[in-house]
């Protein structure tokens, strides 16, 4: 019953806003239906991940793994974009999963914005980190047989998470998108973007091995994010399971 | 505070209508209203001044994006004078402006959010319907002064065992790494030992509640009615371009009765916040000097 409501008023909420927005900030919609998208694309991740059964560890493991990622990003603050929240969040993903991935990847930025000031760019940079999350779960078994995989997929990512922002900061400038003034911030963020994607290698050499090391045996040692586990919704929907069986076959 | 005693939903619907309009609207005196606001609100209610530095920090900011506007942008029909060969126009300087006012106060309403907002109502606020993702929140946050604590101490007992010195760069950054990875492990088994006393408590079992001091009162329904009834009227008048405004080719600006209007109502809504701590220090004030 709640997930119908859920659902509902999702299928009711998400057109009502972008029709809201066409109409009352017309100046300014690409921005609004920007910031609506980064929001949106964010809301069904973690709908999923609280309809997964997790276990106390579970949560309090990612927990940890949230704040060390933000103390990390609060120790290099100095340096401008030299940040291993990405880093983490793809070792994170690589050991646990993608979902683990994303999660942790988008709610270091949420907190670690409570000490670096939120703004509109918050729901960006929870998007960015953590499609980048997801992504690396998704290619874990490559990434997890090669070193040089994993680094290109670490420079990806920090290009990745610049040319999302840079949309921000063409449509927060703007209010609308203009090809030409993306390239144009594309282009004036590049030392930026280069870092991002130096750091993230930096830091991926750095502590892909120790950490992915000790991630792996506290999820032996505790059996966390074990694949197997039937998730609450294929309890309920004896319909999944049948697939699988063919599959198998 | 007087918003204490408000429900958190009602904090949230306000903080949304206020920073929205401005966020998504040209018209720089909506800028200027909610900038006001925030800064009323911040005067009021900050127990001491707010430091040189974040003071410091927030007009290079606003001096930066009030910058880079013209520089880019070379729109606008009053020139002010070449730069390169592009003309720098006074109304993209004034977009500029906008631009910085608009990030300034957003800024500020946020960090106004967060002090309403604490993590305990916002693990009310997000309870319902996204309890994991509100516990991995606000867990983290108490999380990251904790680690950050031990880290120091885990360096401390270091350096003074001599294990590393802090003279060279490539001593210090192995004696960082060191303690990361001891953090690391360290924090992880206090994960573990977290969740079993979780565990212990019943977390996760079926029919457990959680508890939850706010209750959505009369007054808060009130409220929030209110804020709603503003929003509606000054998004209507936005969707009626009431409050529409250009920069360029030249600064032009709807006017009339609506334009008045919405701009009454929406500061109406800015400035509520202050008007209910000003209330509620003029009442203290009052009441201690009966004594």
């Amino acid at each position: 019953m709640k997930k119908t409501i859920t659902i509902i008023l999702l299928a009711v909420l998400i057109p009502a806003l972008v029709v809201v927005g066409a109409v009352v900030f017309r100046e300014r919609f690409y921005a609004w239906l920007a910031l609506l998208v980064a929001v949106i694309s964010c809301v069904p991740l973690f709908y999923a991940f609280e309809r997964r059964d997790s276990t106390a560890k579970e949560l309090m493991v990612l927990a940890v793994l949230i704040a060390l990622s933000v103390i990390g990003r609060i120790v290099f603050v100095e340096i401008p974009g030299f940040k291993p929240v990405t880093a983490v969040t793809i070792i994170v993903a690589l050991s646990f999963g993608g979902e683990a991935g994303f999660v942790v990847g988008s709610l270091s930025a949420a907190v670690s914005n409570f000490y670096f000031g939120h703004g509109p760019w918050t729901p960006f940079q929870m998007f960015a980190w953590g499609i980048i999350g997801l992504l690396a779960g998704l290619l874990k078994k490559p990434l997890k047989k090669s070193r040089i995989l994993l680094c290109v997929f670490g420079a990806l990512a920090g290009i990745l998470f610049s040319v999302t922002m840079d949309v921000w900061t063409v449509l927060w400038a703007e209010g609308t998108f203009v090809p030409k003034e993306y390239l144009a911030a594309i282009g004036a963020a590049l030392p930026l973007t280069v870092e991002y994607a130096v750091s993230n290698v930096v830091f991926l050499l750095l502590l892909a091995g120790p950490v992915g090391k000790k991630l792996e045996r506290i999820k032996k040692k505790e059996g966390l994010f074990t694949e197997e586990r039937p998730t609450a919704r294929a309890e309920k929907n004896p319909a999944d399971i049948p697939e699988k069986e063919e599959l198998s076959k | 505070m007087a918003y204490e005693r408000i429900h958190p939903a009602v904090l949230a619907v306000y903080f949304l209508s206020v920073t929205i309009p401005a966020m998504f609207s040209q018209n720089p005196v909506l800028q200027i209203v909610s900038f006001a606001g925030a800064v009323c609100f911040l005067v009021l209610t900050e127990e001491e001044l707010p430091k040189a530095r974040t003071v410091v920090w927030m007009t290079l900011l606003f001096v930066m994006v009030v910058v880079i506007n013209p520089l880019f942008n070379h729109r606008g029909q009053t020139e002010l004078f070449f730069l390169n060969g592009h003309a720098i126009t006074l109304e993209s300087v004034l977009y500029g402006v906008r631009n910085a006012l608009c990030v300034i106060s957003i800024l500020m309403w946020c960090r106004i959010f967060n002090r309403m907002v604490n993590s305990e109502k916002l693990l009310a606020l997000l309870g319902g319907s996204f309890p994991k993702t509100a516990l991995l929140l606000s867990s983290s946050l108490r999380l990251v002064p904790l680690i950050r604590h031990r880290a120091g101490e885990m360096r401390d007992t270091q350096k003074e065992l001599g294990l590393y010195g802090n003279g060279e760069m490539a001593d210090r950054v192995t004696g960082g790494a060191k303690v990361f990875s001891m953090l690391v492990t360290w924090s992880l088994d206090h994960a573990t030992a977290v969740s079993s006393s979780m565990k212990a408590r019943g977390y996760g079992l079926k029919g457990r509640t959680t508890y939850s001091l706010y209750r959505f009162r009369k007054r808060d329904a009130v409220k929030m009615a209110l804020i709603l009834l503003c929003d509606a009227a000054v998004l209507f008048l936005m969707a009626k371009g009431k409050l529409a405004f250009s920069f360029y080719p030249a600064l032009t600006m709807a006017d009339g009765k609506g334009t008045v209007i919405a701009v009454i109502l929406y500061s109406l809504l800015v400035f509520a916040a202050a008007v209910m701590e000003g209330k509620n220090r003029i009442q203290w004030n009052y009441y201690r000097s009966k004594i």
